[in-house]
């Protein structure tokens, strides 16, 4: 890959992308998929310098897939298609209400990038021919993700929060679609920064307290780095990367 | 004008150099110039003026390297000791920065055969900052990219200081 050329100043966003896969590569962590979640810039394109394009695209240096979604930021700042074409030259691929198929080991698996804000969330219908064995939502922001959609989901990786959230990653809570007091019950683990990851398919964990309501697994899953204070010190934000582990008997 | 440390001068007449070099004022170590060196204002001119003969120029800027090369080499070395300790600081940092930043969890999937893994990452909000350096005119938001990087006074690599920035830089060269 050709260096960086200019000199210039970047934030610790970049510092973080610079080490980021060799950083991943010694821990043994070697992802299968990149999910970017939106909001790459607080001001505008601008800030979505050349140079940090290059820093994302070596995300994929190995192999891994990217997908990327728009967050509120980037809609409020008016250039969607410009951060659309930036983040695409990285070898990222925009989903909008739509999704990706990806292979892993001979297993399909589906991503599906959700969009809170034009025109409204919908989940893409796969074809016949397409029976995922997990199936995966990217969206930005949760408060915004109608509950009804996530039914046969198996994961959501969501953004937006910030603060309080992107350090706690939640998987595998079961929720009730209906349950009144389900975003509360979301609120009391971000304060209380529980982390839970409990199997997903698996029946056993249906949360019982609910109910005789519609059931849904709702994996929760991961938020990725807080970018705005980590000038302010290494405890703010932090990655969180999951490995879902097969544990059934048979390949598909 | 190149100015030589005592002892040049005696050096270039060893070795047969052009007579006009021996009227090139010399310093000693203290930087002063040596009283019987130092030549006059009319003796200043006239090597001057002879030096601006292809010959005596190129002669002269020759042993002026020569001269200088111990000196630079050295300089450089010790140029080279700053920054590899700037870069050893840089590098402790940003690992310890790092160290507590992954949390890497697994989590079972029955849907998916025993043997398979899938491994997420899930970047968001990542907020991109690229910083006006300090020297550079404000950035202003609303201004049209082009009309302001035009401008040569904003080109940000003209302000480089930053020890840290560059080694970023230089991560991303090296890898």
């Amino acid at each position: 890959m050709t260096g960086l050329t200019t000199i210039d100043r970047f934030d610790n966003t970049c510092k973080l992308l610079a080490d980021l896969p060799k950083m991943l590569h010694a821990k043994g962590i070697e992802p299968d998929l990149v999910i970017l979640g939106g909001d790459y810039t607080t001001k505008g394109l601008r800030d979505l310098h050349p140079d940090a394009i290059k820093a994302l695209s070596r995300l994929l240096q190995n192999g891994a897939k990217g997908v990327f979604i728009l967050g509120n930021k980037d809609y409020e700042m008016g250039d969607t298609e410009g951060t659309k074409r930036l983040v695409s030259s990285a070898g990222f691929e925009y989903l909008s209400n739509s999704y990706r198929q990806i292979a892993v080991k001979g297993v399909e698996i589906a991503v599906v990038g959700m969009n809170t804000y034009e025109g409204g969330p919908q989940m893409p219908a796969f074809p016949q021919s397409f029976k995922p064995a997990m199936k995966i939502v990217a969206t930005h922001d949760f408060d915004k993700f109608p509950l009804g959609l996530a039914e046969g989901v198996d994961a959501i990786f969501a953004g937006h929060w910030h603060a309080g959230f992107d350090a706690m990653p939640i998987a595998g809570i079961v929720q009730a679609v209906k349950s009144p007091d389900f975003r509360r019950k979301v609120t009391t683990r971000r304060q209380n920064s529980e982390v839970a990851v409990a199997p997903i398919g698996n029946n056993a964990l249906i949360d019982q307290s609910g109910g005789a309501g519609r059931y849904v697994i709702y994996p929760k899953v991961i938020l990725g780095v807080k970018t705005p204070d980590w000038a302010s010190g290494p405890s703010d934000g932090s990655i969180n990367v999951i490995t879902f582990k097969g544990t059934g008997t048979a390949k598909k | 004008m190149f100015l030589f440390e005592g002892g040049v001068v005696e050096k270039a007449e060893k070795k047969q150099t052009p007579s006009v070099l021996q009227k090139i004022p010399v310093k000693n170590k203290n930087d002063e110039f040596l009283p019987e060196a130092k030549p006059s204002k009319s003796q200043l001119k006239e090597i001057s003026k002879k030096l601006q003969t292809k010959a005596a120029w190129n002669e002269y800027t020759f042993r002026a390297k020569e001269l200088m090369a111990p000196k630079v080499a050295a300089a450089e070395e010790k140029e080279k000791q700053v920054l590899a300790s700037k870069q050893e600081v840089c590098d402790r940092q940003i690992y310890e920065l790092f160290s507590i930043k992954v949390n890497h969890y697994e989590c079972p999937v029955s849907t998916l055969p025993k043997g398979v893994e899938f491994t997420v990452i899930n970047l968001t909000d990542l907020h991109f900052r690229y910083y006006t350096p300090s020297k550079a005119p404000p950035y202003k938001p609303k201004s049209d990219d082009k009309e302001w990087r035009g401008k040569e006074g904003n080109n940000p690599k003209y302000y480089y200081t930053n020890v840290q920035d560059r080694y970023i830089i230089d991560r991303f060269d090296n890898n």
